[in-house]
């Protein structure tokens, strides 16, 4: 992706390969914010969660978010093989689903501030750990925007598709902290 | 001139810019939630809008937004010394930024540390009152610790590392340069703490006190200062390590690094991953002095006060201390290898051990996660987690050990040359060898609970950061003074500067210890006057150490624009970023450098070509 | 990685999400089923397979896994070979 502002690389791995590692080693930073995210959850309020939580919402939230892993998926193999249709029909899935999973957050706060609002226990720790990974899927939704305008004119072949990788590998991740944070709020119990 | 300065301006323009629509924006938001009694949600919306502003007009706009919207890219790179003032990728000018940045500030909070032992010379209150005093305490402290941090992390791994490992730059130049530029913000909220009310929580900032809901604003914009800092070293720490798995020249094998490589790879891993937790910690702090969020306040309580539950304020100290122990790491393993690289060069002897010291370094990334609640043995914390957490910090001790032993067995029976730089590195293996014994009694749950809080952790830190880390970064100044400036730096001044600053370090850090024993506590303005003498004797050294500071910015300074011209290679040394103009080039290297043989090659027959491919030096002249 | 087929690749997807609804049914079951450390220890266990199916079959992980191996084997084995230590204490 980085173009050649200076100069080409004389030596080491391909510029593919720093690309793909500097974006795992953010990953990697970014896990262990999550780790800190949900280990507080178990100091501030343990086990304990309200009979109130929506279990309903939570799992559909949830299999919205591993759905749209699978889409993501397909168009990051239909972009690797140059499927263009389906690179296009994937991606705009894939993003309707984010917005889809946006607006579920969203309800889910109108209601919990009925419930649990940010002064309780549970609600600081509802509010936090949802709204950081919403801004996290929001950010996911906003990169494959890009890639859809960059890529709709078929902008990305076979042979340079790491902006798709890349973005879809990002947007995997955030639907891996979910895989966490889900039971994390929702699942366990005294 | 103002040419050159215009990306600044612009970039000053936006962050205004940027900054009222996040006002505007929370100012909106405020009037649906009920009473706003404070303007700190529109301080942090307005900080954040500013901070995106500022970023943008720096150089994300020319360097990614161009690039994301389609447009043709604008990369007409600004040439020489105005490129100082400008968003440059090349890895050389950001090293100088960073280090000329931390050169001022650490000069800058060390003129606070003067006023505060102005006040703490004697036990009443003669210059400042306890805010002013706590504000200053406090800036000293986070203004250190972000020295600490970035000087070696940020500009000798810039300026070095890159050369070392025989690299045309680093791997991701923009994202370096922006690493950079996020720095200036954290100053200036930093400076502008004591316009809104001061800080009086000291750099570690726990609650209650920084979430009260009286304290001043200024903590705010700490925590949105150290938060920003944070996310600077975490983008510095993902380069190093890609730079450094990615971007070896030919036949540099992880085997042929040098010491200091390793020693900034190690520290990169922690950065990376810790820093984390203490943007969470600052979160939280931001979170509940906003929005009202109960982090650390127990949302139900009993007659005697105990949290029923809800938050609890050791909450933060875990968080904190799981970043920040790591932390004191990040400062010291690069200094560890500053120090190797210095003594294996000025003994003209390999780092003695190699192997085994690039294992400690690992196995002290490893531990330093293990250790953090040894700074909560008086907190409150479960009694059952002392022992482990006793145990496991003294373990450090030994790979910290095997370091030391390799800084030893480096000089042994090795002809010194004892030029400044190396001057400096002797001294750090003294100091930090009595931070380290220091250390043990405060991991020692029975004495630490009665060192805790006082002057004694105080002259420990001081040992350890100090001596260790900044007599490291010192030595490091001079000896990569040639290679940064081409100039050589005057030898006569570089010695008064060490001798002054060794003898006065000492001075007052050792007698530091002894208030501390006698149970002095650490951040009061005012003390009982038992302490008054040792205090003032105390206050007397540390202004003399003050005073050798003048001649250390006076020869930085003006050895830049009037020092002899250094030549390549003035210390005759082994490694790739002396085989390079003083200095280098923008690409680094004429030719691409290609690695026969190890780091430090001294005293062995050179049969083919090392890694001093393109010149046999002369022997290295008399002292 | 473009070596394989674009219908196997199309497949693998399929059967990783399968796996992850038949996880994501048994979390729910434990947590109805369950409560107390016994179940939250279950769903982290859960929890850790859904994102290490994630992890390898969609995001690649041995783009990662190959430069941990690598610099875990030379740090073990680092050595400026052809300068052993101590060539100069011992004379
Ligand atoms: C053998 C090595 C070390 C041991 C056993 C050790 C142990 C400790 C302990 C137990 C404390 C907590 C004292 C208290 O608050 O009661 C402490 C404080 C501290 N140490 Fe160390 N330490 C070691 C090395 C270092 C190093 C290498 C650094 C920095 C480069 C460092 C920097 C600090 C700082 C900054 C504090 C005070 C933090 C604060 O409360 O503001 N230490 N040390
Ligand atoms: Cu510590």
């Amino acid at each position: 992706m980085t173009t050649a502002v200076r100069k080409a690389l004389p030596q080491g791995l391909d510029t593919g390969t720093m690309n793909r590692l500097g974006l795992w080693l953010f990953l990697v930073s970014d896990a262990s914010f999550f780790l800190a995210l949900i280990s507080s959850r178990f100091f501030v309020v343990r086990l304990e969660t309200p009979e109130d939580v929506s279990q309903i919402l939570g799992l559909g939230l949830t299999i919205l978010l591993l759905v749209s892993s699978l889409t993501a998926y397909r168009a990051e193999v239909a972009a690797e093989h140059g499927d263009q249709a389906n690179f296009k029909r994937y991606i705009i899935a894939t993003m309707l689903m984010g917005i889809l999973f946006l607006g579920g957050v969203g309800f889910e706060w109108h209601e919990a501030y009925k419930h649990f609002p940010p002064s309780t226990g549970y609600g600081t720790i509802l509010f936090t750990l949802t709204g950081v990974h919403a801004t996290h899927v929001f950010s996911g939704v906003l990169l494959l925007g890009f890639i859809y305008f960059k890529g709709k004119n078929g902008a990305y072949g076979p042979d340079d598709y790491y902006p798709v990788e890349a973005a879809v590998k990002w947007w995997h991740f955030v639907d891996v902290a979910w895989v966490f944070i889900y039971p994390t709020l929702y699942l366990v119990q005294i | 001139m103002l040419t050159a300065l215009w990306p600044l301006i612009r970039a000053i323009i936006w962050s205004a810019i940027g900054g009222a629509i996040g006002y505007g924006f929370a100012s909106g938001l405020v009037t649906f939630t009920d009473p706003p009694q404070n303007l700190e949600v529109q301080i942090s919306l307005a900080y954040v809008g500013a901070l995106l502003g500022w970023l943008f007009g720096i150089g994300v706009w020319k360097y990614w937004g161009r690039e994301w919207f389609g447009l043709k890219p604008d990369h007409n790179e600004i040439k020489g010394a105005s490129r100082f003032f400008s968003f440059s990728i090349d890895h050389k000018v950001i090293g100088v930024q960073y280090l000329v940045t931390m050169v001022i500030l650490f000069l800058l909070a060390g003129a606070l540390a003067m006023l505060l032992r102005v006040e703490l010379a004697n036990g009443s209150q003669n210059l400042m009152n306890a805010e002013q005093y706590n504000t200053a305490m406090s800036l000293h402290g986070i203004i250190m610790i972000a020295v600490a941090v970035a000087t070696i992390m940020g500009g000798f791994s810039n300026f070095v590392l890159p050369l070392m490992i025989g690299a045309d730059d680093v791997a991701f130049p923009r994202l370096n340069a922006l690493s950079y530029w996020i720095v200036p913000p954290v100053a200036v909220l930093l400076i502008l703490t004591p316009f809104f009310g001061g800080f009086d929580t000291g750099w570690t900032a726990y609650p209650p006190l920084s979430t009260a809901a009286n304290g001043p604003d200024g903590t705010l914009l700490f925590a949105f200062a150290f938060l920003t800092f944070g996310l600077s070293s975490i983008l510095g720490g993902m380069n190093f390590l890609v730079t450094i798995i990615a971007k070896r020249a030919p036949g540099m094998t992880w085997g042929r690094l040098p010491i200091f490589v390793w020693s900034v790879f190690a520290a990169a891993i922690i950065s990376l991953t810790a820093t984390q937790w203490v943007a969470y910690g600052l979160i939280m702090i931001i979170l509940e002095r906003t929005t009202g969020m109960m982090f650390f306040a127990p949302t139900a309580i009993d007659a005697a006060g105990v949290g029923l539950s809800g938050g609890s304020s050791i909450l933060f100290e875990h968080v904190f201390w799981f970043y920040s122990h790591p932390a004191v790491y990040i400062m010291i393993l690069p200094a560890f290898g500053l120090e190797l690289e210095i003594i294996s060069h000025f003994t003209r002897k390999p780092v003695f051990a190699y192997k085994w010291v690039v294992r400690a370094f690992f196995a002290i990334v490893f531990l330093s996660f293990l250790v953090w609640a040894h700074h909560l043995f008086t907190s409150g914390m479960g009694q059952n987690l002392h022992g482990p957490f006793m145990l496991v910090t003294e373990l450090i001790s030994i790979p910290t050990g095997i370091v030391f032993l390799a800084a030893l067995g480096t000089m042994w029976r090795g002809r010194m040359w004892l030029r400044t730089p190396m001057l400096f590195a002797l001294a750090m293996v003294f100091n930090f060898s009595i931070g380290g014994l220091t250390g043990i009694f405060l991991a020692d749950v029975a004495t630490d609970i009665n060192l805790q809080d006082t002057y004694f952790v105080v002259a420990h830190f001081h040992y350890t950061i100090v001596g260790g880390e900044i007599f490291a970064i010192m030595a490091a100044l001079y000896y990569w003074y040639p290679k940064i400036t081409g100039r050589m730096y005057n030898e006569t001044l570089g010695r008064i500067h060490w001798a002054g600053m060794f003898l006065f370090f000492n001075m007052t850090f050792l007698t530091m210890f002894i208030p501390g024993v006698e149970g002095m506590n650490r951040r009061v303005a005012v003390y009982p006057e038992t302490f008054n003498d040792i205090n003032f004797v105390v206050s007397i050294f540390a202004f003399l150490m003050g005073l050798s500071m003048i001649p250390f910015a006076y020869n930085m300074a003006n050895s830049w624009i009037r020092g002899d011209v250094a030549g390549d290679n003035p210390w005759h040394a082994s490694t790739l970023e002396w085989q390079t103009t003083s200095p280098p080039p923008e690409e680094n290297f004429e030719h691409e450098p290609e690695v026969f043989e190890g780091p430090y090659n001294y005293g062995r027959k050179r049969a083919q070509a090392s890694q001093r491919p393109a010149r046999t030096p002369a022997p290295a002249e008399g002292d | 990685m473009a070596a394989e087929t674009k219908s196997k690749a199309l497949m693998r997807g399929n059967y990783v999400i399968v796996v992850l609804a038949v996880l994501t049914a048994i979390e729910f079951a434990i947590a109805v089923a369950m409560t107390g450390n016994l179940s939250a220890t279950l769903l982290g266990i859960v929890a850790l397979i859904k994102a290490a199916l994630i992890i390898d079959y969609f995001m690649h992980f041995k783009q990662l896994w190959t430069f941990v191996a690598e610099v875990w084997y030379e740090m073990l084995d680092a050595d400026p070979d052809d300068a052993p230590d101590d060539t100069r204490n011992a004379a």
